[in-house]
Parts: structure tokens; sequence; C-alpha cells
């Protein structure tokens, strides 16, 4: 089926999941996420979206919407946690927990701060399970570019779920495996295992996952020599990483949340990043549309 | 000589009875000691290599335990522990309060952080230390008890049969 409830509905309490399977099968196919929240609603994001659902799995206002409980969200994450919380404690206290076959689950809630830093949840409250899906050719517009000209940096631009961590998929296939342009040795510093889940093992591609985004940019350019780096959300904090694969040639394919570049400029670090000449194209994503590949000036 | 055979035969039942009693208690203090060894297995498991209760519950090999039924059900239910350990409890013949502690961690097996999950283990694990070391110092006289009451109620049953 490779619908989401196939990838995902093992993780979803017994009423959820029976709610879920009930959704209209043309919201069930194009579905991305699934999210609920205790006593409020559970819905899924299909084609941009909000869908909540009620107990029948038909779509329904807020007021009528199915409403997990404490208890269900409790066996929610304890199903995502294989039931042992213990094994991932430091990724929980990053907010997500990552899934055995790939990919994480969001997790927000009651905050415990130990040391001044999030140690953990002492209670659950919403979680956000996201489907992934593998297009082979969402970034061959990117591939065309790079034929005419060369391989280059490029930052990937887009809201929230209109497709940045799909694109970067794409192009490290496309990349790593030579379609359209020669195969290029691709590294993947992919820190919340989300750009390798369901990213086909082929080609020249090396996959470094579970490491933070500047150290793993660092290892993969000193130990792997790659041609090009892709990371997932990049910051202006990765600057230093970023600028000392520039130095070995590298070319770093990134995303950032935003409209456009404007947006993302008005971030003192990105700023700092951009400068550096990291960067010399925006790839700006909108839902729906064709990728916008521009030359990026600061 | 038909009421002095079944008066042998009533004693003989009697004292059978009156063993398998006293072994039935033994059950007990062999059961705790095995749910200690367990436990302590299962904290080492937690703190050296955080290693998933499904793994755990897949490894151990108490013959003892798997021959209750405690291990098999632990691991039927392994997706859901907190279930699973309640289902693998009620396999044990433990005392009520030895039960009570194994249930009051089990119902947060496996919702906890390291630090938590490993001293609901290493309380537990004490208090099934005591409560084995005061079975072992009470058993012997009461299994005796036991079987010497079964053998004087056979006794005397012999005796108004003869």
């Amino acid at each position: 089926m490779g619908d989401i409830l196939t990838a995902l509905g093992r993780y979803l309490p017994p009423r959820i999941a029976a709610a879920a399977a009930s959704l209209p099968p043309e919201i069930l196919a194009r579905a991305d996420e699934i999210r609920l929240s205790r006593d409020s609603a559970a819905s899924v994001t299909c084609a941009g979206k909000n869908v909540m659902f009620d107990k029948n799995g038909a779509p329904s206002p807020p007021d009528r919407a199915l409403r997990p409980t404490k208890s269900e969200m409790e066996e929610c994450l304890s199903r995502l946690c294989g039931g042992s919380l213990y094994t991932c404690e430091a990724e929980l206290a990053q907010g997500f927990i990552p899934l055995p076959e790939g990919g994480r689950a969001g997790v927000c809630g009651r905050a415990e701060i130990r040391n001044g830093a999030v140690a953990g949840f002492s209670e659950i409250y919403s979680v956000d399970l996201r489907f992934h899906r593998f297009i082979r050719d969402a970034a061959a517009p990117l591939m065309r570019v790079w034929a005419e000209t060369r391989l280059c940096g490029v930052l990937v631009i887009s809201p929230p779920g209109a497709g940045k961590t799909t694109f970067l998929r794409s192009a490290a296939y496309l990349l790593a495996n030579g379609k359209g342009i020669a195969p290029v040795r691709t590294a993947v510093a992919d820190e919340r295992c989300e750009i390798s889940v369901c990213l086909p093992r082929s080609g020249l591609l090396d996959i470094l996952t579970g490491v933070p985004k500047a150290e793993g940019i660092t290892m993969l350019t000193r130990c792997m020599s790659p041609q090009a780096i892709l990371c997932d959300e990049i910051s202006g904090a990765e600057w230093e990483s970023v600028l000392e694969a520039q130095s070995c040639g590298a070319a770093l394919i990134a995303s950032a949340h935003g409209d456009g570049p404007q947006d993302v400029l008005a971030r003192p670090g990105m700023k700092k990043l951009a400068g550096s000449g990291a960067f010399r194209l925006t790839a700006v994503l909108r839902r729906g549309e064709p990728p916008e590949i521009k030359e990026f000036s600061v | 000589m038909t009421k002095l055979f079944g008066a042998c035969l009533v004693v003989t039942c009697a004292w059978a009875a009156g063993f398998a009693a006293a072994r039935t208690e033994g059950e007990k203090l062999r059961a705790v000691n095995a749910l200690h060894g367990f436990i302590g297995r299962l904290e080492r498991e937690i703190s050296a290599a955080r290693t998933p209760l499904k793994d755990i519950f897949a490894a151990e090999s108490d013959e003892y335990l798997e021959a209750r039924g405690f291990l098999p059900a632990l691991r039927a239910g392994a997706e859901d522990p907190r279930a699973a350990w309640a289902n693998a409890l009620r396999k044990l013949p433990l005392e009520a309060g030895a039960y009570a502690e194994a249930a009051a961690f089990g119902s947060t097996l496996g919702l906890l952080p390291l630090a938590e999950q490993r001293a609901a283990a290493a309380s537990l694990r004490e208090a099934l230390a005591e409560e084995r070391d005061s079975l072992a110092k009470k058993l012997p006289p009461k299994q005796k008890s036991i079987r010497a009451a079964y053998l004087l109620c056979g006794l005397l049953a012999a005796i108004i049969l003869i």
C-alpha cells in the first residue's frame, strides 16, 4: 500500500489507529503527517492542509475531533520507544524519537530542565509522526542547472512542510547515481535520520547519521573526501564547519526554513554563511510549484 | 484387615499431601529468588548498555522462570512491557508483599528515564532480597509444621477409621 498507516500505524494506540484507518482513502494516500495532541485533537496533514478526524475517521471540526487521552499518549510514546524509554532519552531531550525504520517522531510536552538543559519530558502533550517519501526526480531541475554550469553550493529554502527534505533526498540520489550529471561522491550529514529514510542505497553515497550537523560536516569532509555534502535545516551556528567544507572543495547542499532568500538573510548567522560564498544558488520551494532556482545574491 | 489397609492408605495419603503442601511453600522462596536474580540482570543490562527490554526478555534464560511461564509471557507481550509484566507476574507463586512490590515496578516499566528505571529496579531488587531472606528463615520450620499437621490429621482419621 505504501500509505501513512502502513508505515506508522503500529505506533498509534488502537482507538486512534482504527479511526485513522477509516479516513477517506484519498486523504490516507496523500497524508504525510499524523499529529496527536493530548485532550485536543488527532489530525493528519494532507497536501498542506490539516484534517482533524472523529472516532469514525470522518473529517470533523475541532470540537468533534478525536481527542487522544493521557494514557493513549503514554501508549504512543511507549510504542515509539519500543517499550523502553531509556533507550532514546538523549534524543527525546532534543524533542524527537528516532524510529527503527528511519525517520523520527517529534514530541513536546512538559520539559524537565537539569543543569540548565532539557533533560527530557515528564509528560508528553503532542506527538508528530511524519511519513517520508522518496520522489526520485524532485531535484531534477537542479541537476539540469548543474549540468549547464558546474556543481556548486545550494541553499534550499521553503516554509515547513513544503518538501525541503524530499528535495534533498532526491538530490542525494541523483548526484550519487549520476542522473543528469556525472556521478558525484555524495555525503549526507543526517543528524536526525530524516534524509536517509527511504533513500535508496546506491551509487557514490555515504551517510552519517546521529551526529550533530556541524560535527558531521567536519567528519565527512575530513574522512570521506566528498564532492557534495547534503544536510537538512542548517543554521548560522554551523557556519564554521560549512566554511571548512568549502575550503576542501565540497559543495554544500543544505536547507533552511523561510519564504525566500531575504527571509534567510535576516538571520545574522545565516547572513555570515551566505556572505562566505558557500551557496552560489538558492532553490526556493513552494507547495505545488516547481523549484525556483536562482543565483544567491547577498 | 480392610480397615487396617484403609488406615494405612489414609496415613500415606496425608503424608504425601503434607509433603506436597510443604513443597508448594518452598516454591515461593524459589520464585522470589529467581525474580531477584532476573531483576539484578535487568538492572545491569539497562545500566551498562541501555539494552531495550524486549532484548533483555529475549536473552534471559533462567530455567525456573522459563518453566513457570514467566519468561514466555514477557516475551509474548514485549511490545507492551507493562501488560506483559502484569501477565507474567501472575505465573509466579509470590507472597502478597513481594507481588505488590513487583506489580508496582511493572506499572512504570519502560516508561521511565534511565536513572529512574535503574532506581526502580534497584528498589525492587532490595525488596525481593529482604523477602527472600525472611522466607529462607521462616521456611524450614514452616515446612516441618505443615508436614507434621498433615501427618497428624492422617493419623487421626486412621484411628477414627479403625
